[in-house]
């Protein structure tokens, strides 16, 4: 994984124009400007490359690439072109089937010059086109020039793992792995977009293209962009989707079939993952199955200690200390924690805004963000993590809410299928009061069975109340959308036809997962250190066979990922395997109010409320009073949100100087 | 010739009881591997109502109250008692002509398409 980066100038703007003389050559006044842009732009994504820098500068087009070598680590420098240097790459990622693919080209007349997977994409693009990229098996961002017909194709991985933003000056066109890179243009503006911030308070990221930042898109997963001198085109190689549900599928399969099929795709998609780098691969270990299950897989390919990474709360309500230390004990690694505490997180939380480049409305990244960083001072670049398989596999509460919202709204007048809420979430019936007060907010609402987003809509609610704490100005700009319907509208027809987990974890996986998942949680905060993630569950052979697994195996009654369960049940010890769910999660108001934290006090002065012109600086001051009053401590879920991203939404605007 | 709508008779039966005993093995497998996942659980409760959120889901049925508790749905029943459950949801064995998919007679939930889902319009997808 590194930084990419440059910038077309597509014609008729001096500013761009005037800097490239007719042989080609950067010439005129403009330059050294623009060299020292481009120069600019790659420094920025420094921590997402700091083994090497290039840049290619060829007629009206300026490449960059910020390196961090995993592959080829001698002559996989970039950017680098095809055979006759009509196509030039700069590339983020890994392509994890590169050795095959580069054998087939190979035997086409393809000549490699270095051992890197990035040669085995340009040269792949040279033979087969856009349609190279569904043959891809890995993460990547890529930005490849055609200097034959002078077009800026942007394509990026199927699921979204590696980043990629481009924005529009005048008729230059700019893209980057972070948004910090294409601000290094004082052209581009800097302002924040209100549309992105409601998308962000409802579905606690913006859902590409769509981004917090005014003029600035997001490339969205399994897409690609083409810009020309005077044309853009645009196309998706891939739609993540679900077979029509049919229960003519009843009896066809089962258990233990499918438990044998997981095994082998998971131990596949895990060895590409675990074998191909040259560099040692490290793994995460939560506590929880997905990362216990990875690190277990891993070991069957290594003869070496293998080396394991994890995170631990000085509070216990968040740690899961000790699983990890039964599945270090089971796997017998050499095992490294870090134990993070409330001001540990208050503090480094600019730099986690800094990274994200969006608000967030949980902490939770700003734990993995010095974990990566501890992998990093260990000496490791690359980990495997357990990402993906509760998306895939069907581990959420949310998907377990849906299929029982989908019980209740069969008979919403039943007094007895009300009661599978208390299965489903058991400590709710240690609070009695709650207990009627949850279960009519998260469960009668929209109780309608057709309703395409049946399963997504009472959390959509509860986040976007967030939006009370803006100002009227921007409360008015923001009445003009509905976000939420827009991106039900988004849903495919054929979804009608899905199973409801199915249409569930569509919701999930185009907003949470691309968004915030392997975003704000995953790739900003491993590449704000320099560490690659590598996440088996998303490969896309994994993808297509969950797809099409019935979905009871995904959650048999209420008892979530069944079949991963089922499937590796004997390589887990009895305690992971039946353990209660644990979503993960950080402290939150605790982190900011219960301890002293300069940056905290400065940014939530009256003054600074005010100059912010976003929030409501009363509204704002009341819940921050309230904060304070209680350290942090015994906060609701939804103040815990709300002071999160009010406070992540005030240290983006000041981070990047946005209006 | 006379013998022949007999004959006939006799091997529609025959079909009818080959796919009555393929479609009741197709019902009896789900259910086992959820009796499987249960046991040795404990809470007997939540495995009624889980057990009801089950059969109505993989077989495109509708139960009604009385019938998820301990006698119908717990520990007691035992698969052969689940099993005739949801062959008499879908339309009972009498009826050859029944039809797990949710498309045939057997299918309880007011508005479903085959296959069991909601006709959701287009406009609402």
């Amino acid at each position: 994984m590194c930084g990419i980066c440059g910038f077309y100038g597509t014609g008729g703007d001096p500013a761009i124009q005037g800097t490239w003389n007719e042989k080609g050559n950067l010439a005129g006044p403009g330059v050294q400007a623009q060299k020292h842009i481009l120069s600019s732009m790659i420094d920025s994504l420094g921590h997402r490359g700091p083994d090497g820098q290039g840049m290619h500068i060829q007629g009206p087009i300026a490449l960059g690439h910020a390196r961090l070598a995993v592959i080829d680590l001698i002559t996989g420098a970039q950017p680098v072109s095809n055979g006759d240097g009509r196509y030039w790459i700069t590339y983020n990622g890994e392509i994890f089937n590169y050795l095959e693919l580069r054998e087939e080209l190979r035997a086409k007349g393809h000549r490699f010059r270095t051992e890197s997977d990035t040669e085995v994409l340009v040269h792949g693009y040279e033979e087969y086109g856009i349609d190279f990229f569904r043959r891809l098996n890995g993460q990547w961002a890529a930005a490849i020039w055609d200097a034959r017909r002078e077009e800026l194709l942007l394509c990026r991985d199927r699921v979204g793992i590696c980043p990629l933003f481009y924005t529009k000056v005048g008729k230059k066109i700019l893209f980057a792995s972070e948004v910090k890179a294409l601000f290094r243009d004082p052209e581009v503006p800097r302002e924040l977009d209100l549309r992105g911030l409601m998308e962000t308070f409802t579905f606690w990221t913006s859902v590409p293209p769509q981004t917090v930042f005014h003029g600035i898109s997001e490339l969205p997963p399994g897409r690609w962009i083409r810009f020309g001198r005077e044309s853009v085109e645009e196309g998706s190689y891939y739609e993540f989707d679900f077979p029509e549900y049919s229960r003519e599928d009843v009896g066809s399969g089962t258990a233990k079939q499918y438990a044998e099929e997981l095994r082998e795709v998971l131990r596949e998609a895990t060895r590409l993952r675990f074998t191909r780098s040259d560099v040692p691969v490290a793994a995460y270990l939560s506590g929880g199955i997905d990362s216990s299950v990875t690190a277990g897989v891993i070991q069957q390919f290594t003869q070496t200690e293998l080396k394991t990474f994890s995170l631990r709360f000085s509070d216990n309500e968040f740690d899961e200390g000790g699983y990890q230390e039964q599945m270090v004990q089971r796997l017998g690694t050499d095992h490294e924690a870090i134990t993070v505490g409330y001001r540990d997180i208050g503090k480094i939380f600019p730099e986690v805004v800094r990274h994200a480049e969006k608000p967030i409305l949980r902490t939770a990244p700003a734990p993995m963000f010095l974990l990566s960083r501890l992998v990093r001072d260990s000496g490791y670049k690359v980990v495997v993590t357990g990402e993906g398989s509760d998306e895939m596999l069907g581990g959420y509460d949310i998907y377990r809410e849906a299929v029982v919202r989908s019980f209740i709204a069969r008979d919403p007048v039943s007094s007895r299928r009300g009661e599978i809420i208390r299965h489903l979430y058991p400590w709710l019936q240690r609070n009695p009061t709650a207990m009627p007060a949850m279960a009519r907010s998260f469960f009668s609402q929209s109780l309608d069975d057709a309703d395409p987003a049946l399963s997504h809509r009472p959390r959509w609610q509860s986040a976007s109340g967030i939006s009370r704490l803006l100002g009227e100005g921007a409360r008015a700009e923001l009445s003009k959308y509905d976000v939420t319907e827009d991106f039900v509208a988004r849903i495919p027809a054929e979804a009608g036809g899905w199973h409801p987990l199915s249409r569930a974890q569509w919701l999930e996986v185009k907003s949470l997962l691309a968004g915030y998942l392997l975003s704000s949680q995953g790739d900003r905060m491993l590449m704000a250190n320099g560490v690659e993630g590598r996440f088996p569950f998303l490969d896309p052979n994994l993808i297509d066979w969950a797809a099409k697994l019935p979905p009871r195996y995904k959650i048999m009654g209420l008892d979530e990922k069944f079949i991963l369960k089922h499937a590796f049940r004997d390589m887990l010890p009895q305690e992971i395997l039946k353990r209660p769910k644990q979503p993960y999660r950080a402290p939150d108001a605790a982190s900011f109010f219960g301890t002293s934290l300069e940056w905290l006090d400065e940014l939530t002065s009256p003054e600074s409320l005010k100059a912010s012109g976003i929030f409501n600086p009363a509204a704002v001051a009341h819940l921050v009073a309230k904060c304070r009053k209680r350290s942090g401590q015994g906060m609701s879920n939804f103040d815990n949100m709300a002071v999160t991203a009010v406070l992540s939404t005030l240290l983006l605007q000041r981070e990047f100087g946005l209006s | 010739m006379g013998a022949e709508p007999e004959a006939d008779a006799d091997a529609l039966m025959t079909e009818k009881r080959k796919r009555l005993n393929m479609d009741e093995k197709k019902i009896t497998q789900p259910i086992a591997e959820l009796r499987e996942m249960q046991r040795d659980r404990g809470n007997p409760e939540r495995s009624v109502l889980e057990t009801a959120m089950f059969l109505e889901d993989v077989f495109g049925i509708r139960l009604e109250d009385s019938e998820m508790d301990e006698a119908h749905l717990g520990s007691d029943a035992d698969l052969e008692t689940l099993t005739s459950l949801v062959v008499q949801k879908l339309g009972g064995p009498e009826d050859g002509d029944r039809d797990v998919t949710g498309s045939g007679p057997g299918s309880h939930i007011p508005g479903e398409i085959p296959g069991g889902l909601r006709n959701t319009p287009k406009s609402e997808a």
